[in-house]
């Protein structure tokens, strides 16, 4: 079944190279700052560094994982460690490289606890790349499981006034979903062969075993059936992550109380973990869940009108924001829901329109958190009420905030337009109502960035932000690269969908739908 | 039995002996010193407890079943828990020799009770005798109760042994009576017989029960009575937090730790001879899981309300008592996924355990070994905080994070085990008890498991963020001069690294929790 191993370990090395940060950070005394700061920018380069050479080295012609590695874990339980990547998960360990970058330098200035801070951002990286190149259901929870210590301390730590709460709120809804992960996982490994030998959790067997329809003949429990308990189970465990509604109230206290860079980690990166392991579990085993053979099935129109619910609750929600973060925190909600509704489609269109999302939210709400976290240090508030005329005194910060929000309301000719328009084209096939009721969330998404640019940028100028400095050497340097990708994805797609295109056409086709 | 038989079975109870000896030396060597430099007899035993555990090592390979006295079994699984309860008294003792409370002179017979403690101990995990059983089980409370009230000049000491006394003799007296009924009913006294009587009149298959079934089920009962009291599950708990505030530190851990896997050691041989082949005991696994979600529940939830970081560990462990005794339920519950039955504990080996999957038995002996681990550390951890910065509540330990980041990361790490997350050992065992509480059908008790799961991690996480959440500045206490810092930091950065090890170098272990026969 892994044909060729990767002689060099490529994904390996990128996934644990930040571990040796770690160990160098560990054993840097606490009071030399600036070679910590050093080493952690070293050791999210070299990720970076080598996600670009597997960018290059990756075959966009063929469907399938690529880039093996592979050795027995533990064999009494068929457990192994196998890493590769295809179209779908590829572009997003790219993704998370270049903003954990950028994150160290965003977070340049920390003071507070920096050996701490810098560590647990580097074992973040290993936790959320680790993510998306595992092929082993053990190692992807593992993987997944690995992110949330760092990311309650990163939170609760270096966070804002109410950084507790917070921190515990995310760490419980998330461990709420990965336990009941836990489970499935557990329930599909003893159910994946009859005998020990037989049993695997490598995600390739699964996914095989589960379209042939392994999972369809399993007990009735409490009236309902094994593979939809499983389904379940799975969804709501990337349902929290994404989050969709009702599970999502957990996003706006963790974005408000983190600090920039994690914010932008958060937004940028460990969102899109839900929407890619949706596609990994729940679509590539259960494809007969979502899908019975002629339309899509009452599943897949609930996560269809769940997607249509994040759209515009998470539209309308963010429009009554004063806060900026929390209102792009919000924005977040709403621009998940195209992800959820273009995954429901089960098509071409649909699939890639949910992928260049996650790509593009990713750079698009990076670049907004960046931004709020610029005028924060200036301001010390997010009030966008006591905000105005900026685009005056700070016209550099202004054009690049424009860029930023325009390419996350989904302007033509902008990255952020092509995914929620090619879900939107994807779900009309099945559910043109529910297309219908979700485009009164892109209406009111164009509306609140326009008030909110209005207030902010324009309006009567006031005199306490006339001093302030514009963008800095650093910050132009954080920013610059999202915006290009932001211009460059928004004019030459095909970067992207070409890439993606293999992967996206094989998992569509499981759903039986040519377009 | 001759005398050449009787010599041959000696020589395979050399743990045992060696522990006895170290008793009797840590007695003389108390003697020897006039009760002054107490420090003397604590090395002394330590280096006793560090050989016997050398000899258990090196015995291991050789456990191959053979029954000794007629009473004793000297197996693998023996063997594990010989393993885990010596390297847990190793690390109880160095505590002990490293706590402030324990520092005074007057205390050397303290280590010779530790020592005769985990002697009953080791018993309790090789008998299949009813009556050694009892007598091993009494040898390890009533040295407990001591041990507890250890501290004479200590109210909350002297009130915790006795309340730990009391319920004691009562669960006892349950457990005795108990055991004579299974006696009635078996006319043995020997385990595996009792279990096939067990078996035959629980079996549960649709009809309801006889009457030889009803008294029976009430003798099972009142064992169960007896167990759950040593393991401290709901409703047999009640003695459990105020021993564990009221006790000496060391002696906390020794029986939240040592004394606690040792229970599950016995529990396991006594119901480890129910489930055969497919055959189990569908009334007996509800029963023992409805003690198990109640004990989780319950465990975790009186948890959150704790300030007190022992009373909030106690709570925890009862807890955790829960999760042992859902695989537990796994283990005599009728299903296809069990033990693999018969043969002698070499016959099949891996291979054959294998095909069978992992049964409920071995899950909790894979749990207790962990449950050693980190709750070994987490203690230590808490010794470290009350001799350093006499920190012993949960808002004491505001900010302390800072000024011992080593020792409290370690702490996190345990935390995190305890909860159940990797890369850690405590998230292997949860995974192991999930597999055959799954496979047996107990689909709900899986489920309840996991759920409880989230709720402890708001509890743990109240220390981990009253620890580093803080800032350095809202730390309340100073660094004392002389606690033994760097020691105990020691100690609990050895275990930490077990704990990780351990999780994530599965194979080893898996294989070797694989050819244990349970």
């Amino acid at each position: 079944m892994i044909s060729t191993i990767d002689s060099t370990h490529l994904l390996t090395w990128i996934t644990l190279s930040p571990l040796l940060g770690v160990l160098a950070i560990l054993f840097t005394p606490r009071d030399k700052a600036d070679v910590i700061k050093t080493l952690a920018a070293a050791f999210t380069g070299i990720p970076l560094v080598l996600a670009v050479w597997m960018y290059v080295k990756f075959d966009q012609s063929l469907p399938g994982y690529q880039l093996f590695d592979d050795f027995a874990w533990v064999e009494a339980f068929n457990i192994r460690y196998t890493v590769g990547v295809d179209g779908l998960s590829s572009p997003l360990v790219l993704l998370t490289s270049i903003l954990m970058f950028f994150a160290v330098f965003s977070s340049w200035n920390t003071e507070k606890g920096v050996k701490g801070y810098f560590m647990l951002l580097l074992l973040l990286e290993v936790g959320v790349n680790g993510v998306f190149v595992s092929l082993d259901f053990f190692l992807f929870y593992v993987y997944w499981e690995l992110m949330l210590l760092p990311m309650y301390f990163l939170i609760g730590i270096w966070g804002g006034p109410r950084r507790e709460y917070a921190a515990i709120k995310f760490f419980l809804y998330t461990l709420a979903g990965s336990v009941l992960m836990l489970v499935a996982m557990i329930a599909m490994y003893l159910h994946s062969g009859a005998t020990a030998a037989e049993r695997t959790f490598s995600l390739i067997t699964l996914a095989q075993r589960g379209q042939d329809g392994l999972f369809a003949n399993g007990p009735m429990l409490f009236g309902m059936e094994f593979r939809h308990w499983l389904f379940l189970f799975l969804f709501i465990g990337f349902a929290i992550k994404i989050p969709v509604f009702p599970f999502h109230t957990w996003l706006p206290d963790a974005h408000v109380e983190a600090p920039t860079a994690i914010s932008v980690v958060l937004a940028g990166i460990l969102l899109k973990l839900g929407g890619y392991g949706l596609m990994r579990m729940n679509m590539s085993i259960f494809p007969d869940v979502m899908w019975d053979g002629s339309g899509p099935t009452a599943w897949a129109t609930g996560i269809a009108f769940l997607g249509m619910v994040n759209c515009v609750y998470g539209a309308f929600v963010a429009m009554a924001q004063t806060d900026m973060k929390k209102l792009v925190a919000y924005s977040s909600v709403a621009h998940m829901g195209f992800v959820l509704l273009g995954l429901a489609a089960m098509n071409q269109n649909g699939i890639a329109g949910a992928n260049l999302q996650l790509f593009n939210h990713g750079t698009s709400s990076a670049m907004l958190f960046l931004l709020v976290g610029v005028i924060y240090d200036r301001a010390h508030h997010r009030e966008i009420a006591r905000f105005g005329g900026l685009a005056s005194h700070l016209p550099m910060y202004a054009s690049l905030a424009f860029l930023g929000i325009f390419t996350s309301l989904g302007l033509p000719g902008l990255a952020g337009f092509w995914g929620e328009a090619l879900s939107l084209i994807g779900a009309y096939q099945h559910f043109p109502k529910i297309v219908l009721a979700s485009t009164i969330g892109l209406i009111v998404t164009a509306a609140f960035f326009l008030m909110m640019i209005r207030k902010v940028f324009f309006g009567p100028k006031k005199e306490i932000y006339a001093g302030y400095p514009d963008l800095t050497l650093r910050e132009w340097a954080c920013l610059t690269p999202f915006g290009v990708l932001c211009i460059l994805l928004g004019v030459a797609p095909f970067l992207l969908s070409d890439w993606m295109k293999p992967s996206i056409d094989a998992l569509a086709s499981l759903f039986g739908v040519k377009s | 039995m001759n005398l050449k038989d009787y010599v041959q079975d000696l020589s395979r109870l050399w743990p045992e002996i060696i522990l006895s000896v170290t008793a009797l030396l840590a007695l003389v060597c108390d003697l020897l010193m006039k009760g002054k430099e107490t420090r003397v007899t604590g090395w002394v035993t330590a280096i006793g407890v560090l050989f016997t555990l050398g000899w258990v090592c090196r015995d291991f390979g050789d456990a191959d079943g053979t029954r000794m006295f007629g009473m004793m079994v000297n197996d693998r699984f023996a063997m594990f828990f010989k393993l885990l309860i010596t390297s847990g008294l190793l690390v109880v003792t160095l505590l002990s020799l490293f706590f402030r409370g324990l520092q005074k002179d007057g205390v050397g017979e303290y280590y010779s009770i530790l020592v005769i403690a985990a002697v009953g101990a080791c018993f309790m995990v090789s008998t299949d005798n009813l009556l050694l059983l009892f007598l091993a089980l009494e040898t390890l409370s009533i040295s407990s109760y001591a041990l507890a009230g250890f501290l004479k000049r200590d109210l909350r000491s002297a009130e915790a042994s006795m309340k730990y006394l009391v319920f004691g003799a009562l669960s006892s007296g349950a457990m005795v009576y108990g055991f004579s009924l299974l006696y009635g009913f078996a006319g043995s006294l020997e385990l595996p017989q009792i279990a096939a009587t067990v078996r035959t009149l629980l079996h549960g298959s649709g009809h309801g029960l006889d009457a030889a079934g009803i008294g029976c089920a009430v003798a099972v009962v009142l064992s169960l009575a007896g167990f759950g009291y040593k393991v401290a599950a709901f409703p047999f708990h009640f003695w459990s937090p105020d021993v564990y505030e009221g006790a000496p530190t060391p002696v906390t851990t020794f029986l939240a730790v040592v004394s606690k896997v040792a229970s599950f050691g016995m529990i396991l041989r006594f119901f480890g001879g129910i489930p055969h082949g497919a055959e189990g005991s569908a009334p007996l696994a509800t029963v023992i899981a409805a003690i198990a979600v109640c004990s989780m529940t319950f465990g975790n939830l009186a948890a959150m309300l704790q300030e007190n970081t022992k009373r909030l560990l106690a709570y925890s462990s009862i807890a955790h008592s829960g999760y042992l005794l859902a695989g537990v339920a796994a283990l005599v519950a009728p299903g296809a996924a069990g033990a693999v039955a018969g043969g002698d504990a070499h016959g099949h080996g891996v291979a054959a355990a294998l095909s069978a999957g992992l049964s409920g038995g071995q899950a909790v002996t894979f749990y207790a070994a962990a449950y050693l681990l980190m709750n070994l550390g987490a203690f230590a951890v808490v010794i470290y905080l009350s001799n350093r910065f006499g920190a012993e509540t949960v808002s004491g330990l505001a900010g302390l994070g800072w000024k011992a980041p080593i020792a409290c990361g370690t702490l996190v790490l345990f935390l995190l085990s305890l909860t159940g997350i990797p890369p850690t050992v405590g998230f292997v065992g949860k995974w192991y008890l999930l597999q055959p509480i799954w496979s047996k059908g107990l689909h709900w008790l899986a489920v309840a498991l996991v759920l409880n799961s989230i709720v402890s991690l708001f509890y743990y996480f109240r220390l981990a963020r009253s620890l580093f959440l803080k800032g350095e500045a809202e730390a309340l206490a100073s660094p004392r001069k002389n606690a033994f810092g760097a020691e105990i930091a020691t100690i609990a950065v050895a275990l930490a690294v077990g704990t990780v090890w351990f999780g994530v170098s599965l194979s080893w272990l898996a294989d070797l929790v694989l050819s244990i026969r349970i």
